[in-house]
């Protein structure tokens, strides 16, 4: 009977400071929003060739194979979810709907392999049964009774669970010599592991800090250290270069769950007093605001559609956005205008995420698309997509270089050449668009320009065998041409 | 549930090598086993001609089956054995694991496609 009942005391009596937990919402759902927009560029594997191996073999009966544009506006519509409640809106009925969604879409395919993924599905889960505090991440007046805190106690003991299987994967004479490392370790990082005294000590010191880790997470006189060692050992993760996606990012927004509360929650007031005094814009609508709510929704939703570059499932995302924005603001209606406003935050948020000049995610989106097609032999698509790739990215010339490769190769020589020439200009010591170039050329049977970008593309790239070929062919039959009893090549 | 997904890994990896390189849940970050490299070659039809699997299926599923993901090579030869009724599907499947140092890279053939996937698909 003791043991039940400290059992239930660890995990019911727990409870933990709303500013942290308004921290972690931050920190790990805005974490969330950007690795779901990033991840809006592996959407064309999805469905591709009509292929598909779920994580759950039963699943494989019951779904449908999940098609490109599904996963893109799937995707997009979780990020801005995420979005919307690491700011402070959405509470337990976003959480749920991006629990679900982020589930179907982690556990439909095995394309996603990261394990970090799954932690982050059962982050998720706990997060169900949080109750979030009131007020925004700053901390709002009022709201500061503690949370009651078996969701973050779920949380750290997955944590532990995550650091222990992972120490004991390493427990294999190639980890422990530090072979496995050495293998993963590129760059700057080789020369501070072997300072720090070798990749056999490195490997055992990681096992050391796992351990270590799975503990003290646990044991309120060394969360202090705990957090401070956790953090930096997932800095440097990061910072070795490891591909990981944002793995380590995730795990420094965790660990705000094991930080000590109480700078925290000073520094949070501390904010809060201040922001407090800020003159922000408020949404004309108390009461009953229902128009200017919805305004707020459909501008929101106009906003994404307008600057995520990514067409039919865009559309499909942005409007369910405004949907769900608009409903979750009329769902509670003192807190309309603050939610709609934050609705359209977070929209903005991942317009400006989705800026070709802060991420690639919409280029790449439409470059995948186009390789993947082409390596399947379906041409048309991938022109398709790749004249998206040129107009989202006119500055990319690897882009251009592509499109003049697929039109070479569908029989349109003029548009190749013209791509060609864009690339020769973006990319100056490129030789890839010299090549395709002589390849449109040899294919026309124009022997001299043909000649003249091989050569041009030989200068750039003596090795490349294609553009020898070519210019050897082409210099073979102009020798005889030249000499006087020459005939025509 | 958490804590029974991981070990199972551990009861099962030893039934055989492809089971060993399916580390999903079981928390095996930066393991030796994910630096495993496979070669995995289709053979159809009594010929034995290779399939270039690069035409066939989306580079992504390439690269696991590479990884030795023995879900997604059975879902491979189902495929294969779907658009090609009435022929045989073989698969030869070579994998590399790292090596200590001062030992040779463990080169291990664990399919040696010596049956025929189609009638039960499975490996």
């Amino acid at each position: 009977m003791r043991a039940l009942r400290r059992w239930q005391r660890i995990w019911l009596d727990h409870a933990v400071a709303p500013e942290v937990v308004r921290l972690f919402r931050l920190l790990f759902f805005g974490v969330l929003a950007v690795d779901l927009w990033l991840e809006v560029e592996h959407a064309p594997r999805y469905g591709a060739g009509d292929f598909n191996v779920s994580h759950l073999p039963w699943l494989d009966g019951l779904l449908p194979v999940l098609e490109r544009p599904v996963i893109a506006a799937g995707n997009l519509l979780q990020a801005y979810l995420a979005a919307l409640i690491a700011l402070g809106a959405g509470r337990r009925a976003a959480v749920w709907a991006l629990t679900a969604l982020y589930g179907v879409t982690y556990f439909g395919s095995q394309l996603d392999s990261y394990q970090h993924h799954y932690l982050v599905f059962l982050v998720l889960l706990a997060c169900c049964g949080l109750t979030w505090p009131r007020g925004s991440a700053a901390g709002d007046a009022g709201a500061r009774e503690p949370v009651p805190g078996w969701p973050i106690r779920l949380i750290l003991a997955q944590v532990s669970i995550v650091y222990l299987f992972a120490a004991l994967a390493k427990l294999d004479p190639r980890w422990w010599s530090g072979a496995v490392l050495e293998l993963q370790v590129h760059g700057w990082a080789e020369g501070a592991i072997e300072q720090l005294g070798g990749f056999a000590t490195a490997a055992r010191l990681v096992v050391a800090t796992e351990l270590f880790l799975a503990a003290a997470i646990h044991v309120p006189a060394l969360r202090a250290p705990a957090a401070a060692l956790g953090i930096a050992f997932h800095v440097g993760i990061e910072a070795a270069g490891f591909r990981i996606g944002l793995f380590s990012y995730f795990m420094v927004a965790i660990y705000t769950l094991v930080l000590p509360e109480r700078p925290i929650a000073a520094a949070a007031r501390w904010l809060g007093e201040r922001a407090g005094r800020l003159p922000l814009p408020r949404l004309p609508g108390s009461p009953p605001g229902t128009l200017a709510t919805c305004a707020a929704a459909i501008a929101g939703g106009a906003l994404l559609l307008a600057t995520a570059p990514i067409g039919g499932p865009a559309l499909a995302a942005a409007a369910l956005a405004a949907a769900a924005g608009g409903a979750l603001a009329l769902s509670h209606r003192a807190a309309a205008p603050r939610t709609a406003l934050l609705h359209l935050a977070a929209c903005a948020a991942l317009a400006l995420l989705a800026r070709p000049s802060v991420t690639d995610t919409a280029r790449d989106y439409y470059r995948f698309w186009g390789g993947s097609s082409r390596r399947l032999g379906d041409l048309d698509t991938a022109t398709a997509a790749y004249q998206r790739v040129v107009e989202v990215a006119p500055d990319y010339a690897q882009g251009h270089t592509s499109l003049a490769n697929l039109y070479r190769r569908t029989g349109q020589p003029e548009r190749a050449l013209a791509e060609a020439n864009v690339a020769q200009r973006l990319a100056p010591d490129d030789h890839r668009p010299h090549l395709v170039e002589a390849m449109v050329h040899d294919q026309a049977g124009d022997g001299p320009a043909a000649l003249a970008a091989a050569e041009r593309a030989l200068e750039r790239a003596p090795g490349d065998t294609e553009a020898r070929r070519i210019a050897e062919r082409w210099r073979a039959s102009k020798a005889p041409a030249e000499a006087p009893a020459g005939g025509a090549p | 549930m958490q804590i029974a997904l991981p070990v199972s890994y551990y009861l099962t990896r030893d039934r055989s090598r492809a089971e060993r390189y399916d580390e999903r849940f079981a928390w095996r970050m930066f393991s030796a086993e994910r630096m495993v490299r496979c070669q995995p070659v289709f053979l159809v039809g009594e010929a034995r001609t290779p399939v270039r699997l690069h035409s066939q299926f989306h580079e992504a599923w390439v690269t696991i089956a590479r990884r030795g993901r023995q879900d997604v090579l059975e879902a491979m030869a189902r495929r294969l054995c779907r658009e090609r009724p009435g022929q045989e599907v073989r698969l030869e499947l070579t994998c590399q694991e790292p090596a200590a140092p001062g030992e040779r890279p463990r080169r291990e053939v664990l399919e040696e496609g010596l049956w025929d996937l189609c009638p039960d698909g499975r490996l």
